[in-house]
């Protein structure tokens, strides 16, 4: 025979199932590109074939000011989330949700001018690179690609 | 009751599973990509890989995107603690058309959306 006290312990398990999550997600959106081709956008004055030979093909590429500019860009990001839900009563429910990782994609920006020289690389985040990067920038940057 | 008890317990605890994938576009032709270089006419382009996912105006120059997307997901739901992985490659062609829009100047061709695989958070896929 089972006591009780048992059946209580399962029905108490089997609510507490209900109130309490734990998902550890992870997601993989393509790939960086090998930092030995990234490396060797600095070895002297380039143009747009070397680069794609170099990189492979880009994710985005659009127009700028005085020229154009290409963009790869990928995340790996990890996700352990906890979701604890309390019945308050039937119909409102209070529940918290923690999250140990903030999802940012990285990217790689190549700008070139309209004669196809690369005079522009930058990493980081995409969003800052686009914000660098985008058709309202008064004009390509005059940093050369080694002050990137 | 025992029994009972245990095969409930083991039904709550045994995981939901998933294993999913999902496209975006056609697949492309690597064939029908190498055989577009510097010089290929725009209609030749057409007519090797069909209508472009995009197209870019670049000043008085035109790029074609051609692209397909692998996703897989992968996922293990245990009753209080879950596991779930999601892996996205591509296939892109990107043809660079010179003045006019009417020549190609410029090809990059990656394809990696085989390369997209089913795993959980820990696994190490291969790159």
């Amino acid at each position: 025979m089972v006591g009780p006290a048992r059946v209580g312990l399962f029905a108490a398990a089997l609510l507490f199932t209900s109130c309490i999550s734990i998902v550890w997600e992870r997601d993989r959106w393509h790939r960086p590109p090998p930092p030995s081709a990234v490396d060797s956008l600095n070895k002297g004055e380039l143009h747009l074939a070397a680069c794609l030979d170099a990189l492979g093909a880009p994710l985005h590429v659009w127009q700028v000011t005085d020229g154009y500019a290409l963009s790869w860009a990928w995340y790996d990001a990890e996700d352990l989330s906890y979701r604890l839900q309390l019945p308050l009563t039937q119909t409102f429910n209070t529940s918290l949700d923690y999250s140990t990782i903030d999802r940012k994609t990285q990217g790689l920006l190549l700008l070139f001018d309209d004669s196809d020289r690369l005079v522009l690389v930058k990493e980081g985040f995409l969003q800052d690179l686009l914000a660098e990067g985008d058709g309202r920038s008064p004009a390509l940057p005059l940093r050369k690609k080694s002050g990137a | 009751m025992k029994r009972a008890i245990a095969l409930i317990s083991l039904l709550l605890v045994l995981p939901g599973c998933f294993a999913t994938r999902s496209t975006v576009n056609q697949q492309l032709s690597a064939d029908a990509a190498s055989q577009i270089g510097p010089g290929t006419s725009a209609a030749e382009v057409v007519e090797l890989l069909g209508a472009p996912s995009d197209i870019v105006q670049l000043g008085h120059r035109v790029a074609y995107l051609y692209e397909f997307q692998q996703s897989k997901m992968t996922g293990f739901l245990a009753t209080v603690v879950g596991f779930m992985n999601s892996d996205t490659r591509s296939d892109r062609v990107w043809i660079f058309l010179g003045p006019g829009g009417t020549e190609v100047t410029h090809v990059a061709a990656s394809f990696d959306a085989d390369k997209a695989q089913n795993g959980m958070p820990w696994s190490d896929l291969h790159e």
